[in-house]
């Protein structure tokens, strides 16, 4: 091999190791921000081919009253700011915009999925958590679960745990 | 000779194979290059060696054979242990495993490959260590969370995959990364088709893997501009992007899927697809003029076979597009006569650029698209039979042609060396 095949060689294996503390660096960034908020949802139990056994989390703040954001005319694909606004334990919407919501403590940043006449359908990126094989029936079955979710200045968002029946849920417990 | 042999793993020159030597003597007594006596003297004394170095060969083989499928088992294996999502570790202690992994595992290939005789066993090293990085991402995915759809990780896992294999020249890198590109390209595609209409996902998707299939089949026919040691690299393309034109249009050549019309689909068709169909058109033309302006040996059976793939899918994606008369049985037909063609064109390319491997996959499809053809309308048994027979019996006559004209080429050419 030439002495520039090996230098070009070293550049992909960087690249690589770089791609992979890359796509943790942002995430743990946000994770160790302070900025947690606690969503309601409702879990079902399927599985990813390559990262195995997930729950799917389907949010309360997910489908919100089109008169809230019917002025914007929203369309599949668009970015949306979510106001998140704290009712006891957990935080649920508030207003909805197109830009970060001004004076708000708590902003969630989603994409709208489908705006129909009465609601509209937002995703987060938060939407699956994955679980040890064979441990996703526990919060399937669960009576109650919140989600403790990690939220950045521009409203990125990150599971940090699971709160099942009201304790905080161990997946390999 | 160990500097021979050194020589040739640094140029990356294949070992010849056995039973080379005959022919060549004989063509290189007929070019008067080395007389007859001479030739005479090199087979005895390689005659005496030619049976070690058969077996030698065969062991070789089965060595390659039973590596591949190790390697092929341990990346499956890893992928599976991410999926398990088995270790409490901390999440940060999971990155660095990730990282550690895939360094250690492509360092120990490249020793092995570069630094030891173990040259093959460090391929496998490296193969590992390509679907050790996609397991790698998707073990971070898993440890953060991120979406189960996300559409960058498989275009994360296939961007450096196939750089990789081009710098260690290993086919079966390209083959992963092909197949990963093709897995990161529905991922996109699906979100393209989740905005469309209905009726573009009914037959988008065979428009879109169709125009991809000819890509790929093109960009693998145009390492035959390109050196000797380049030329195995497109053979992974030449494959999957052929048998991907093969497969959709076995799939087609069901007469269920028409009739119901695909109205519509020149309207609705995502404009991203109308975008993959534009480059695709001018990657195979490109790919094909390149081949014929360059001169190099083979390069006019490699266009040709650019032609084959290409021109089978084009006139398919066609067909897809102007089938809205809402009738089944001329689209049906179409797409057998489609594939039939690719078929015998398939075989043609096989044999002129020496890859046994289209024949078979050619001849494969053929048993197969029979089989089917004649339990679908085995209602009609009669019929059936007798056209069967006489598309047996012509093609019986075909190969018979083929053949005579196969020896006759022989002949002239061994008549040529005489005189």
């Amino acid at each position: 091999m030439s002495r520039r095949s090996r230098v070009l060689l070293a550049v992909v294996v960087v690249v690589q190791a770089l791609v992979i503390v890359g796509m943790a660096t942002g995430r743990e960034l946000t994770l160790r921000g302070n900025r947690d908020v606690t969503l309601q949802t409702r879990p079902v139990d399927p599985r990813d081919l390559f990262r195995g056994d997930y729950v799917v989390l389907d949010y309360e703040i997910a489908t919100l009253e089109m008169n809230r954001a019917e002025r914007l005319s929203l369309e599949p694909g668009d970015a949306v700011f979510v106001e998140l606004v704290q009712a006891g334990d957990v935080w649920v919407a508030g207003r909805v915009e197109r830009q970060p919501v001004d004076g708000a403590e708590r902003v969630i940043r989603g994409t709208v999925v489908r705006a129909g006449a009465e609601t509209v359908q937002i995703e987060y990126g938060i939407e699956q958590y994955f679980v040890p094989e064979g441990r996703g029936h526990v919060v399937e079955r669960a009576a109650e679960v919140d989600v403790v979710v990690a939220i950045d200045s521009d409203g990125g968002a990150v599971i940090r745990h699971l709160i099942v029946d009201g304790e905080v849920w161990d997946p390999h417990g | 000779m160990s500097t021979q042999t050194d020589l040739g793993a640094q140029l990356d020159i294949p070992p010849p194979e056995p039973g080379w030597l005959p022919t060549h003597l004989r063509a290189w007594e007929a070019a008067h290059i080395i007389t007859p006596e001479q030739g005479a003297a090199i087979r005895e004394l390689e005659d005496v060696q030619a049976g070690t170095a058969e077996s030698a060969f065969r062991y070789q083989r089965i060595i390659a054979i039973v590596l591949a499928f190790g390697g092929i088992l341990l990346a499956v294996g890893l992928l599976l242990l991410v999926g398990s999502n088995w270790a409490d570790l901390p999440r940060l202690m999971k990155v660095a495993l990730a990282v550690g992994t895939v360094v250690g595992l492509e360092a120990l290939g490249y020793g092995l490959r570069y630094h030891t005789d173990y040259r093959r066993l460090g391929g496998t090293f490296l193969f590992v260590g390509a679907a050790a990085y996609g397991a790698a991402i998707m073990l971070v995915a898993q440890a953060y969370q991120y979406p189960v759809d996300d559409p960058n990780l498989l275009l994360l896992w296939f961007a450096p995959v196939l750089p990789l294999a081009y710098l260690v020249r290993s086919p079966m890198i390209a083959a992963l990364g092909i197949a990963v590109g093709y897995g990161a390209l529905g991922y996109r595609a699906a979100a393209w088709f989740e905005r469309s209409p209905a009726s573009a996902d009914e037959f988008g998707w065979q428009v879109l893997y169709l125009a991809v299939g000819a890509t790929v089949a093109a960009v693998g026919y145009l390492h035959y501009r390109f050196s000797d040691s380049l030329k195995p690299m497109g053979r992974p393309y030449q494959w999957v992007g052929t048998l991907t034109v093969l497969v959709i249009l076995y799939a087609m050549s069901f007469e269920h899927w028409y009739g119901r019309g695909s109205a519509g689909l020149l309207d609705t068709l995502p404009r991203e697809v109308w975008l993959v169909l534009a480059a695709s058109v001018a990657v195979t033309i490109g790919s094909a003029v390149l081949l014929v302006r360059s001169g190099a040996a083979e390069a006019k059976a490699a266009a040709a076979g650019i032609g084959v793939a290409a021109g089978t899918a084009y006139a398919s994606i066609l067909m897809l597009l102007v089938q809205a008369t809402g009738t089944s049985t001329a689209p049906y037909l179409a797409a057998n006569l489609l594939l039939i063609g690719a078929l015998v064109g398939l075989v043609a390319v096989g044999v002129t650029t020496s890859q046994p491997a289209l024949v078979n996959m050619s001849l494969a499809f053929f048993g197969l698209t029979v089989i089917t053809r004649y339990i679908e309308v085995s209602a009609g048994m009669f019929a059936t039979g007798v056209s069967m027979m006489l598309g047996g019996t012509l093609i019986i006559g075909l190969a018979w042609g083929l053949e005579r004209f196969r020896r006759n080429l022989i002949t002239r050419f061994e008549l040529r060396g005489e005189s």
